[in-house]
């Protein structure tokens, strides 16, 4: 990596003549290093010794000495002279720069998923609609290859299913949870791309108890050893064969599979029927070149209609390429992005450059009474405005070069280091050039933005009134001037702002009450099929535990995991068509005790009740679906679901058994004691000692190791995408303010460097110091106070309408709006009085005599 | 330096100066000040220099082989009797 550049970065300097025999020595001292030292110590020696050919001993002798345009030595030279403010103005231009990169490389990755898939704009994901209205991406297994035999636009299709089950995958003795495990049709590789290492993709997914790695599983399962032909075990009872490994996708893709097992394995390791039956896959389809989406989707909602008879049913196309920023349907297969928040990062980004280049207008423009003398001078010996305009442009130019390349190094540096805390992308070398571009139109946008008006409005001074020395400086501009910075303090406002609702609102949901008890409550996996048979020892040997208050069991899934979903519950004498369609989960009868889930009617299973196997219990949404007036009427009552009466034992509340981004939806809660993870509410005050006694009792009966999780920490895993998109936010409206206070030092700076000599007449008149700091930086108070005033509106709406999509809306704090303008306002005192009480403690002797 | 690359005598370019100088003199020079020397040392016309010798190590690329020109031994010797005879010059007594 470094040689190379080095390599390049000297050929491209030196003398050709020189430069074989420098780069061959140099290759050779590499090895040398290399062989003496460690890798990192290496490198830079190498860097050390290739860095000091760039003397002009061996340089490449120009053909004729360059010499740069005047326009550039003055703009050099007139950068120099003010070297305070340039540096200022170049500090606040590359944060702007490396922010505005940044969200841009951000937004560039989050816009390219699912782009790679060789037929990524034809390829669609098919939803049903009910009343034209969608809620889940689950469809029916029949779905696709019905449409195949009647929808002639269909290139290919194939079907999906991520078990909510997490399923236990061991090799020989050592295994793990696999969350990343999908089942596919034999078709998924036509469909989706993927680079097969070993195996072929029309064959490995055909046959039952057939599976395909990626190459990190396989690591992780096989270390060196060739996995393919090996067996692994799924739930320590059925076995597959690894029949393919595919490389790590290096795009991002709506789905990331690490393990793909051949759909037909599905029936034979869960629900004989599954297929059938249920309605839990994900289709996807490949329409043929200039396919109308729209004729597509009428086609197939007929054939669906003219099937089940029901006409409120459609089918709907959704285009595989909008699923990750625009999809936000119960089931997603992993946690979508979102459309919003990359507009509203790019809106962020452009506003701190914007603030970064008001910061430059303002200065420039501040300065202009100090360069009067010059323009004057300039324009007497005849020089045109339209030079002069050339001049101010190239000035600005010049430093934002300079300020675009201090942003690229910076992005790149961050993205490289602190880039997955961020949810920033590595740069690559593809990145590289897009970076690259991006930067070129940066440049042209810094320079035109920052340096137009002040080239226009400083070439403007009358040459005679300029060398006269006739005042043109300070007043002149001023009310622009104010009008900018009350600009730059309104978007910081609105930004600080609306940063502090996000993070209210991703408090609120973190802590509002879920309707069941998450803290000290431990989930832990048992998928051993030995183990799942002594279930009842276990229980029996943890509840011997006095720190163990209660253990109950899932045959499915707990709070936050996917749940099982396109379940149809109707009552009896309901066409199927007016059904319910819920989410499910299969429980035993200490699960609603052990959880501390309400019941606000009725009650739960009974331990050891032959009947349970014929009864239910739902939530209130469902209840309300399936049209009881109130939970009580429900109990007692029989639905049907898959054909089977049920009875409903009880009501439960309306507990969040999913992240709070959605509302609740309607639960169906069945009996089972077949257990797949066992949930323990335990007591706080010795949590380590219940857990050793727990271990002590698992151990006696399994092998497989005890890896406990407390249920909050796995609730907590659901908002780590906000949490991202949080922290984000405040780094971006920090940056934001933080050059808004540089534009303010800088104009502090000047403006008190202006009036000393008036802070000296004050003074010898009689001014104590803090009346005059008082006086200047009252000044700029009053521009952030004016900002406030127009910000809180602003604020206020945005706000409003950014909660109003979230199901829980978080109620609007007096606080979002204080304490942002409390902050400006301290910030912006504090960098301002800083300077004001230098220039006011001053001996007016010292301002006077100059 | 000049010393050094006789000493090299028909393999004398940049890496092996160098670790020549080290060996001998304990002293590692940067490759840059080597290849500097060695060009001004040619530029005077007391060294001369060919290509030849890639190898593998050096990625395929040509060495620079330098060699003293008649003028550049002529001087070496001119240095080495100046230098003996100023040795000569010194009273025993100084040196015991």
């Amino acid at each position: 990596m470094m040689h190379r550049f080095m390599e390049r970065l000297l050929s491209r300097v030196c003398d050709p003549a020189a430069v074989e025999h420098i780069i061959g020595d140099l290759s050779e001292i590499r090895l040398e290093l290399n062989a003496r030292f460690a890798k990192p110590l290496a490198t830079l020696l190498f860097a050390l010794e290739a860095l000091r050919f760039l003397r002009p001993a061996f340089l490449r002798r120009p053909a004729a000495a360059f010499i740069p345009p005047r326009t550039v030595r003055t703009a050099i030279r007139s950068l120099r002279t003010h070297a305070g403010l340039s540096g200022l103005n170049l500090v606040g231009l590359s944060i702007g720069v490396a922010a505005c990169l940044g969200i841009m490389t951000w937004v560039q990755s989050e816009r390219s998923v699912d782009q790679h898939h060789p037929h990524a704009n034809q390829t669609v994901r098919l939803i049903m609609e009910s009343g034209g209205h969608a809620t889940s991406t689950l469809s029916s297994a029949a779905l696709a290859p019905a449409l195949e035999d009647a929808v002639p636009s269909i290139q290919s299709w194939t079907r999906l299913f991520k078990h909510w089950e997490r399923p236990y995958i061991q090799r020989g003795t050592s295994g793990r949870i696999e969350p990343a495990f999908y089942f596919a049709d034999s078709t998924f590789f036509d469909v989706f791309a993927y680079e097969f290492v070993a195996g072929t993709p029309r064959t490995a997914l055909k046959a039952p108890h057939s599976v395909v790695l990626t190459e990190s599983a396989a690591h992780r399962l096989f270390g060196t050893d060739d996995p393919v032909g090996q067996h692994l075990s799924y739930n320590s009872e059925h076995e597959l064969t690894v029949t393919g490994v595919v490389r790590d996708p290096a795009f991002r893709s709506h789905l990331r599979p690490e393990f793909i097992a051949s759909l037909s394995t599905l029936p034979k390791v869960s629900y004989a029927r599954i297929l059938e039956e249920w309605s839990v896959f994900v289709s996807y389809a490949v329409l043929a070149p200039g396919t109308d989406p729209g004729v597509f989707e009428r086609q197939a909602t007929d054939l669906v209609r003219s099937g089940g008879g029901d006409d409120r049913v459609s089918v709907h196309a959704q285009p595989v390429t909008s699923i990750h920023l625009h999809s936000r349907l119960t089931n997603e297969l992993e946690a979508n992005g979102d459309a919003r928040f990359v507009w509203l990062m790019m809106v962020l980004g452009g506003m701190i450059l914007a603030i970064a280049c008001i910061n430059y207008v303002n200065i420039s423009t501040a300065q202009s009474s100090r360069r009067q003398r010059e323009i004057g001078v300039r324009k007497s010996l005849g020089a045109l405005r339209s030079q002069l305009i050339i001049q101010f442009t190239s000035e600005a130019a010049a430093l934002s070069l300079l300020s675009i390349v201090l942003g690229v190094l910076a992005v790149v540096l961050v993205s490289n280091t602190y880039g997955y805390e961020l949810g920033l992308p590595a740069v690559s070398a593809a990145g590289m050039q897009r970076l690259g571009s991006w930067a070129v139109g940066l440049w042209a946008l810094c320079t035109l933005g920052a340096g137009l008006y002040p080239a226009f409005t400083l070439s403007r001074f009358a040459p005679s009134r300029a060398l006269k020395g006739v005042d043109v400086g300070v007043g002149h501009g001023q009310r622009a001037r104010n009008i900018l910075v009350v600009l730059q303090f309104t978007a910081c406002l609105v930004l600080l702002m609306g940063t502090w609702s996000v993070r209210n609102q991703l408090n609120y949901v973190r802590h509002s009450n879920l309707g069941f008890s998450p803290e000290a409550v431990l989930t832990v996996p048992v998928q051993d099929g030995g183990l799942r048979a002594r279930m009842a020892a276990l229980k029996d040997g943890w509840m011997a535990n006095a720190g163990v208050v209660a253990v109950g069991a899932s045959s499915s899934t707990v709070p936050g995991q996917p749940h099982s979903g396109g379940h149809v519950v109707i009552r009896p004498g309901q066409a199927p068509s007016d059904g319910v369609r819920l989410q499910r989960n299969w429980i035993d009868a200490s699960y609603i005790d052990a959880l501390a889930i309400d019941l606000i009617a009725g009650r739960s299973f009974d331990e050891g009740s032959a009947t349970n196997a014929s009864r239910v219990l739902i939530n209130e949404t469902a209840a309300r679906q399936l049209g009881w007036e109130s939970p009580e009427e429900a109990v007692g009552a029989s639905i049907i679901l898959d054909g089977e009466s049920l009875e409903i034992a009880g009501v439960s509340s309306d507990y969040h058994f999913e992240s709070l981004h959605n509302a609740v939806g309607p639960l169906l809660l069945s009996f089972n004691t077949f257990s797949t993870q066992a949930v323990v509410r335990i007591q706080t005050d010795d949590v380590d000692g219940t857990l050793a006694a727990m271990e002590t009792v698992w151990t006696q009966l399994t092998d497989q190791s005890f890896s406990p999780v407390f249920l909050d920490d796995n609730l907590d895993a659901l908002y780590q995408a906000d949490r991202r998109w949080g922290r984000m936010m405040v780094i971006a409206s920090l940056l934001a303010v933080l050059v808004a206070c540089l534009g303010l030092i800088g104009l502090a700076l000047f403006m008190t460097e202006m009036r000393t000599r008036e802070l000296g007449i004050r003074k010898v008149h009689g001014a104590t110091t803090g009346q005059l700091v008082v006086m200047l930086t009252g000044t700029f108070i009053k521009l952030v106070v004016a900002a406030i005033v127009i910000a809180l509106p602003i604020a206020w709406v945005t706000g409003a309408q950014w909660k109003a999509d979230f199901a829980y809306a978080a109620p609007t704090s007096a606080l979002t709006f204080i304490v942002p303008s409390l902050l400006a306002l301290f910030v912006a005192g504090l960098t301002v009085s800083f300077h004001t009480l230098r220039a006011a403690r001053k001996s007016p002797v010292d301002c006077l005599r100059s | 330096m000049l010393l050094a690359v006789c000493i090299c005598h028909t393999n004398a370019y940049g890496v092996s100066i160098r670790s020549e100088i080290r060996s001998q003199t304990g002293r590692t020079l940067s490759l840059s000040a080597i290849h500097a020397t060695l060009q001004r040392l040619e530029d005077k016309g007391i060294l001369t220099s060919a290509a030849g010798g890639a190898t593998a190590e050096r990625g395929g690329r040509r060495k620079r082989l330098f060699s003293p020109t008649a003028y550049g031994l002529a001087q070496l010797k001119d240095r080495r009797d100046e230098r003996a005879a100023l040795w000569n010059l010194i009273p025993d007594a100084v040196l015991s």
